[in-house]
């Protein structure tokens, strides 16, 4: 019988070691072969699949387990919450991998695209199972370091290189500033274990609050908030869609692990109301930012990455609830199913507008003009995608907008809950645009039509069904299921 | 004043020039010292948190060890983004990389 | 399910399965146009066996329910009493009469898929929503209703400009006043959206307080969630907030203007939704909620009087604002060139009655009376309502014109046409023994029991205004000698009489509309009283008898028939028409017919002042917009009773500032987005400084808070 530390360890080996070998085998093959590394595709996508099975088999044994299991000498710990996200990241991956399979395989630095992505998918997994410092920050710089380079893998394109560079500078800032948090942690506990919770008194309650801050900052980074999302536009916006596809839909969720394993488990400590304050603010400032600069956008791509800021905004809103004992489970749900919603749209978009470039139209608005006529699927899939994402029922974006922000903070923070619901509001302008575009515009007349055979098209219609079919009923079973 | 409060202005002062380097300077390889500076500051801390009781002595050392070639991996890719830069644009000058914004 | 349950079931899915099937089956052409139109006959048949089973057997109630997410409450579930049983059978078989009409109105249009999809659909989630049990439910049908409104009303998105409402090239007070359908769709939209989140905020509070969704349980439990809303002096502003979404839905003022615009859609869309359905679904929400409300009131009497006293005050504020919207609608039909914004303007008014009846329901002694008032003046404008806008259809098609200047000398040619419409119109008016007397007439006689004075004064002088531009649409289109285009196509022989799948649907409503009126005080007690039979939360049946009172009919008649004279006299006399051409030449009085018909200039305001307003708002703080805000009304206001004075000077020196401020109109909400987006500068330094401030901000001030 295969316990989670077991497949845990298989679910390593699994990535670590293609990971680690599609370089050496790429050396040894100079020469381009005809239609170049396609077979590298096919590859990581079997190898993706099987994480993918492996990954939602440690899920359900979780769920029925019903106890979080430690292991190595308590330098990680298995729950069933951090589990399904573990699926959500390895269902993302493999969605790319596919989409990438026709675009990616022209390019020179094909074998070290595949090697990556499986490298920082393991490197998320081991994210979001840590229990110690010294695995989170391995586990976290395995995940950074790669995904530097991913953004700047193709070669030719000058706003890749500048995607990195940004990305990674910032990056290096803000891990300093995660080891600055560690620093305080290991003073106040002595150890290097992750604490679940810490008794303190009086000015260490600031302490706590300032670190925790800092420690926001940190993965806040990577996650987009208000003021350290300032990276974001310009990667998401400029970088080739296929790439930021994975960085916004997979890469996210290590600072959401790092967030749930480091920083909420010390709320209790700094007081209640301090915390909700600070995340509210931040959740405010966060997506009014990001709603309010999208509504400005007249490319589609950078628009999405203002999106994904205002996203960001709406999850704080669900961390901001676990201040408060009561509303704690269902903010927390809430998040669950937001982040399902948001890395299957997120995935779906980029990947969408990733084939558009394949087919030679541009991703701004006016590129998108009449899109709907010749590529009735993909355009249909990015549709229910923004749909989703605007909160519209029954899909299940509207579940989980409906979770944490009604069902979570409407008692304690009002005031939150109504600026949330007006910032979805103001989305809807934008969100609108793109449809209103796509669809109810004329010309696009010579567009390429959509091909069934190209990977993209089903990856983006695969999850738009899956935002339906999740959200006209499975939205519940899986908040309880894999819940708190 | 206890000997770790004095560390502790150190990795201050540490990382605010660090700061200031990441801020004010537009070579990509000076803003990647500074960012070091930075995290030297932040090492010291740690170092510094970890001095004060005895069990988190060891602790904090390794993590420091840790740390340490963490942030040099990091770097180091950093440093392989900036050789890349060089070569296509032939310059280090962060001001060359404007191209996205708004 | 047991059959009962089944007919409710099916009247509402089968729609919306007609809407799916129209777009798999979309090759079959007019095939799949007949099936469309099927499933809502279909439906309709269902309704009508819901109805029987509702109103003889079960009690007067016929409920399903299934659970759809149990953790969060929410279910699927239809509560069916003998008011939604009418309602959803009226809807019903009105929407099937105007399907059978869009079989041939449609015909040719090359959008028909879009068309039937969202029709069905539409039909579908106005059912569903009148016969949700909980309210959850009604939001999806509302909104659904919504969305399919605004696909429909900018069904011709490519906007030639055939498809305008308004005068191209006409501006009020600098702002332009003619629409394309995508635009118009959006005003719909967004229109109705504001009025829904007051909607959707009355919802949650409910929910918070009540804990269910369920419609019956927020009825049964009104005394406790109403008391602790008055205990806190909120039960107004809630009750307010809650209704924003009917008020909106059903163009009360101030959210009137999107049923103006809407008419860019095909006529058979303004059938459906103007007349038939989406804007009575407002008068639908006070329908039903009027005796939970009132329920309350009783049950605050005693022990909260100042709860008591706030349903009280939200009654006589729905009351006021029905007729004030009564009347504001009307006197913009007097002026109206187009016939289908006449009909618009009608059906706004004639929601505003609804809303005095339902709002005077609450002020009555005999609430149940009042209700039924705004009942039958629901069924009967939905009759008459649709039957006009429907023969306005074939009449627009005949002439290819949409202005009624175009028109004329059509009576000879166009008989049924003209039969029909002449008794829709008449009914409208208000003419005995139509139906339309008699509603109105008990929408009245409520008024004047609510004790509101104005009110009942307005709804007086409005029987009288709708006289008056009922006649003249009559006369204009059917009498008045033709005009050069008729002329144009009699020469030609081009009038003709309209297909017979178009005038069927509206020549049995307008006898419908006759006999429902000829035999109303021997089958209205008997209607009425079943309709009323069983009501959630009505508390005694009443006694229901259709009486005259010989003061009120003293009043209104006069005024009725006096309306109708003079518009014969306007209209088909040389003096009249003299008379008209002297008003038109006049400097003040024809300043007021502009000021009529652009609509009292209330839709330029909004783009002017609302949206203007947030410009100043994002520069200069809120003193600013204050002063602008008070500013603009008062130099708004003040030429209506100065207009001959200033009119020439007035209008010069705002037409050059104007254009300013409409540069600014659209650029508004834009603005501060483009200012925000400049903080992306592209420099990475700049960057790390934003995340490092912004760090060191955040942690000073929560220092400083905490500490």
């Amino acid at each position: 019988m295969l316990g989670p530390i077991e497949i845990f360890e298989a679910l390593m080996f699994l990535l670590v070691t293609p990971g680690l070998l599609i370089p050496l085998v790429d050396r040894g093959m100079r020469e381009e072969r005809s239609g170049g590394y396609g077979f590298l595709g096919y590859l990581g996508v079997a190898v993706l699949v099987a994480a993918l099975i492996l990954t939602l088999t440690l899920a359900l044994e979780l769920s029925s387990l019903g106890q979080r299991v430690f292991a190595f000498e308590d330098t990680l710990l298995f729950d069933r919450y951090s589990a399904y996200l573990g699926v959500l990241v390895s269902l993302g991956t493999l969605l790319v991998a596919v989409a990438s399979i026709p675009e990616v395989k022209g390019w020179s630095t094909a074998p070290s695209f595949y090697s990556l992505i499986l490298l920082t998918l393991a490197g998320v997994l081991a994210m979001l199972f840590v229990s110690d410092m010294a695995t989170l920050l391995s586990a976290w710089t395995l995940v950074a370091v790669a995904s530097y380079v991913v953004v700047g893998l193709k070669k030719d394109d000058p706003r890749s290189l500048e995607g990195a560079a940004k990305y990674g500078l910032m990056g290096a800032a803000s891990s300093s500033l995660m080891v600055l948090g560690i620093a305080v942690l290991v003073g106040l506990t002595g150890t290097s274990f992750l604490p679940e919770s810490i008794r303190i008194s009086g000015f260490q309650m600031s302490l706590i609050l300032v670190t925790l801050i800092v420690l926001v900052a940190s993965f806040g980074f990577k996650l987009g908030i208000f003021p350290f999302h300032a990276w974001l536009p310009d990667v998401y916006g400029g970088v080739h869609p296929l790439l930021v596809s994975y960085i916004a839909g997979v890469v996210k969720m290590a600072a959401i692990a790092g967030i749930l394993r480091m920083v909420l488990p010390l709320v209790a400590s700094t007081g209640p109301q301090n915390w909700l304050h600070v995340l509210g603010l931040l959740a405010v400032l966060t997506m009014t930012y990001g709603n309010m600069v999208a509504l400005v956008q007249k490319n589609v791509q950078r628009m999405m990455a203002y999106s994904s800021i205002a996203h960001a905004g709406y999850l704080l809103v669900g961390f901001a609830a676990v201040a408060d004992p009561l509303s704690r489970v269902t903010g927390l749900q809430g998040v669950v199913l937001h982040l399902t919603t948001y890395v299957l749209a997120k995935v779906g978009v980029f990947v969408g507008l990733a084939y558009l470039i394949r087919r030679g139209l541009g991703t701004t608005l006016e590129d998108m003009r009449g899109i709907g006529r010749r590529m009735p699927a993909l355009s249909l899939g990015i549709a229910v995608l923004l749909l989703s994402l605007m909160g519209m029922p029954p899909l299940l974006g509207f579940w989980s907008k409906f979770t944490y922000l009604f069902l979570s903070v409407v008692d304690t923070a009002p005031w939150l809950t109504l600026i949330a619901i007006l910032n979805s509001g103001i989305s809807v302008g934008y969100y609108a645009q793109v449809i209103r575009y796509m669809f109810f515009k004329e010309g696009g007349g010579e567009a390429p039509a959509e091909r069934a055979s190209d990977p993209e098209v089903a990856v983006v219609v695969l999850t738009a069904i899956l935002s339906v079919v999740l959200g006209l009923g499975l939205a519940q079973p899986i908040a309880e299921a894999f819940g708190p | 004043m206890p000997t770790v409060y004095w560390y502790l202005s150190v990795s201050f002062v540490l990382a605010a020039i660090g700061l200031y380097g990441l801020v004010a300077k537009r070579n990509l390889i000076r803003m990647l010292i500074s960012v070091e500076l930075v995290f030297n500051g932040a090492l010291l801390a740690l170092l510094s948190f970890s001095s004060t009781s005895a069990a988190s002595k060891p602790t904090g050392v390794v993590l420091a060890l840790l740390a340490i070639s963490l942030a040099a991996a990091e770097v180091g890719v950093v440093v392989s983004i900036a050789i890349l830069m060089f070569r296509v644009k032939r310059s280090l000058d962060v001001f060359e990389l404007t191209e996205s914004r708004g | 399910m047991e059959f009962a349950q089944t007919t409710a079931v099916v009247a509402w899915a089968l729609p919306y399965l007609g809407a799916l099937l129209s777009l798999a089956l979309s090759k079959l052409g007019r095939v799949r146009d007949y099936i469309a139109a099927s499933t809502l006959g279909l439906s309709a048949i269902s309704a009508t066996l819901l109805a029987r089973e509702v109103f003889s057997g079960h009690g007067g109630l016929v409920t399903w329910s299934v659970d759809w997410v149990p953790g969060m409450g929410v279910s699927l579930g239809v509560y069916v009493d003998t008011l939604s049983g009418a309602m959803a059978l009226i809807i019903a078989w009105l929407c099937f009469l105007i399907g059978v009409y869009s079989l041939e109105y449609m015909a040719h249009d090359p959008g028909r898929t879009r068309y039937w999809f969202f029709f069905d659909f539409f039909v579908g989630s106005m059912l569903l929503l009148v016969m949700a049990d909980n309210l959850l439910i009604m939001f999806l049908g509302w909104e659904g209703t919504g969305l399919a409104s605004y696909a429909l009303i900018g069904h011709w998105y490519t906007d030639e400009q055939g498809r305008w409402v308004g005068d191209p090239g006409r501006t009020a007070l600098g702002v332009p006043m003619w629409f394309p359908p995508s635009h118009s769709g959006l005003r719909a939209l967004t229109f109705t959206r504001l009025g829904d989140v007051g909607f959707l905020l009355g919802i949650g509070v409910l929910y918070s307080l009540t804990g269910t969704f369920s419609i019956p349980e927020i009825a049964h439990s009104s005394g406790t969630w109403a008391a602790w809303l008055a205990a806190r002096g909120l039960l107004l502003p809630f009750l307010l907030a809650f209704s924003l979404g009917a008020m909106a839905k059903s163009a009360q003022f101030p959210f009137h203007e999107w049923l103006v615009t809407a008419m860019t859609g095909p006529t058979s869309v303004s059938a459906l939704i103007h007349a038939a359905t989406m804007v009575k679904a407002g008068v639908y929400f006070l329908l039903r909620f009027a005796p939970i409300f009132k329920l309350a009131e009783h049950q605050l009497m005693h022990t909260l009087p100042a709860g008591a006293e706030a349903i009280h005050a939200y009654f006589t504020f729905i009351t006021l604002i029905g007729a004030f919207t009564a009347f504001f609608m009307a006197t913009q039909a007097l002026v109206a060139r187009e016939l289908k914004l006449i009909l618009a303007f009608s059906t706004a008014s004639q929601l505003g009655y609804m809303f005095m009846a339902l709002g005077s329901a609450g002020l009555m002694e005999e609430l149940a009376n009042g209700i039924l008032a705004g009942f039958s003046h629901f069924m009967s404008h939905a009759i008459f309502k649709a039957a006009l806008f429907l023969g306005a259809g074939a009449i627009i098609h005949a002439v290819h014109s949409k202005y009624v200047d175009d028109m004329g000398g059509l009576a000879g040619h166009m008989r049924y046409t003209f039969a029909a419409m002449l008794v829709t119109a008449l009914s409208l008016a208000g003419v005995p023994p139509l139906m339309g007397f008699w509603s109105k007439d008990s929408v009245v006689e409520a008024a004047y029991e609510s004790g509101v004075g104005l009110a009942f004064a307005l709804g007086v002088v409005t029987a009288g205004l709708t006289a008056f531009y009922s006649t003249r649409l009559v006369l204009r289109t059917f009498f008045y000698e033709g005009s050069e285009n008729v002329r144009h196509l009699e020469a030609e022989h081009r009038l003709h009489e309209a297909h017979p799948l178009m005038l069927a649907p509206y020549f049995l409503l307008a006898v419908a509309t006759l006999l429902l009126g000829l035999t109303w005080p021997a089958v209205g007690p008997e209607i009425l009283s079943k309709v009323a039979s069983n009501v959630l939360a009505l508390e005694e049946a009443p006694h229901v008898e259709v009486h005259l009172n010989p003061f009120l009919l003293g009043v209104s008649l006069p005024l009725v028939f006096g309306g109708i004279g003079i518009g014969w006299f306007a209209y088909q006399t040389s003096s009249g028409r003299r008379l008209l051409v002297a008003i038109r030449q006049s400097e003040p009085l024809s300043a007021i017919q502009d000021f009529l018909y652009d609509r009292w200039y209330i839709n330029s305001i909004y783009y002017r002042v609302i949206v203007g307003g947030f410009a100043w708002l994002s520069r200069n703080g809120f003193r600013w917009f204050d002063s602008l805000v008070i500013d603009g009304f008062y130099h708004r206001l003040l030429p209506q009773s100065t207009w001959e004075a200033s009119a020439i000077g007035w209008r010069f020196e705002k037409g050059v500032v104007d254009r300013g401020y409409h540069e600014r109109l659209v650029s508004a909400v834009l603005g501060v987005g483009r200012t925000l987006r400049r903080s992306q500068t592209g420099l990475i330094n700049h960057y790390l400084l934003m995340f490092f401030a912004g760090l060191a901000a955040l942690i000073l001030a929560f220092l400083v808070w905490v500490v």
